[in-house]
């Protein structure tokens, strides 16, 4: 006789032969809503990548550079070069400006340096 | 998180049976492709974010859900048109109709000769599962169909593990009353199943 496990497993092989023999409307209804909720999935996912943006490109970025070692040398040797260009056109440009700042801080009216009799004076006062 | 290609692969493996199984609870071919449709939309909308090894009790417990919901809005639309609405006393209690105590007021007029086509047996069975309490045969279809154990079917069902081995007993018990009332023994049933 039968257990009730046995029994079970019997029903179920006859209930899956008529799962698999179900009309082809019901098998192509099942696959639209199949691929609807992959789409669903797959557009989450899209959203989930456009929220994580910045990881997402650091992510690719260290991908593409683990994988391409030698253009990656010489991106790092241009970008040190690009680096030091605007470094040393920072500093001109500061270097300049502590000069203004030197005239502005003097005892002396900016004025001065533009007046001609002065110059005569300091000339005359740096000889003697 | 589980890609695309494994929920495909999910929902084609568990969507036939799904829809069967919805069937013999709803009894109606195009209210079941509707529930598992949303179930299926739900599971990829809601539980995206969970690993595809959990496929299969997420969304055997949505599939329940929204059965019930189902019936709930049926309950509710059929309450004024008829007193015994189809699922009106069919609640998740243990205590639903047995149909083992009616079994004696069915007609036994149509009990088929022992050379039954599997296709006849196939109908019986499937009429059978659809007179099951709501409860037995949810447990029948989640530990047998579904090949889920004890424990994950009491977790997909939301009650102990033992009410899903009365429930699983009871079901089988009834079952092959059934299908004995309709002339098939348990042997023939043995002899045209498959061991899975």
């Amino acid at each position: 006789m039968m257990d009730e496990k046995n029994t079970a497993k019997a029903i179920v092989s006859l209930l899956d032969e008529s799962a698999s023999r179900l009309d082809s409307n019901i098998t192509d209804r099942l696959a639209r809503a199949r691929e609807q909720a992959v789409g669903k999935l797959a557009q989450g996912a899209r959203t989930a990548r456009g929220h994580n943006g910045r990881a997402g490109a650091a992510t690719l970025f260290m991908d593409y550079f683990t994988h391409h070692r030698v253009f990656s040398s010489a991106a790092l040797a241009c970008s040190a070069l690009l680096i030091a260009f605007v470094a040393t056109q920072q500093f001109n440009k500061e270097a300049e400006g502590q000069g203004d700042a030197f005239l502005l801080a003097s005892e002396l009216p900016p004025e001065a340096f533009l007046d001609k009799e002065f110059h005569t004076w300091l000339e005359e006062s740096s000889q003697q | 998180m589980a890609t695309a290609q494994e929920l495909s692969d999910f929902l084609t493996q568990v969507e036939r049976r799904a829809f069967k199984q919805t069937v013999y609870a709803v009894r109606d071919d195009h209210a079941a492709l509707d529930i598992v449709q949303d179930a299926m939309l739900k599971l990829a909308e809601k539980y995206s974010s969970r690993p595809a090894s959990e496929y299969p009790m997420l969304f055997q417990r949505i599939l329940q859900n929204t059965m019930r919901d189902y019936w709930r809005r049926q309950k509710t639309r059929n309450l004024w048109t008829t007193l015994f609405s189809s699922f009106g006393s069919s609640d998740e209690d243990d205590d639903e109709r047995d149909p083992l105590e009616v079994l004696g007021s069915e007609d036994t007029s149509d009990t088929p000769d022992t050379q039954v086509e599997r296709s006849q047996t196939i109908a019986i069975i499937e009429s059978a599962l659809q007179e099951l309490p709501a409860r037995q045969r949810e447990a029948f279809v989640l530990r047998y169909w579904e090949d889920m154990d004890v424990a994950e079917t009491a977790v997909a069902m939301g009650c102990s593990q033992g009410s899903v081995k009365t429930h699983c007993s009871r079901a089988v018990r009834a079952l092959a009353v059934i299908l004995e009332k309709n002339g098939i023994s348990r042997e023939e049933l043995g002899k045209s199943g498959v061991e899975r």
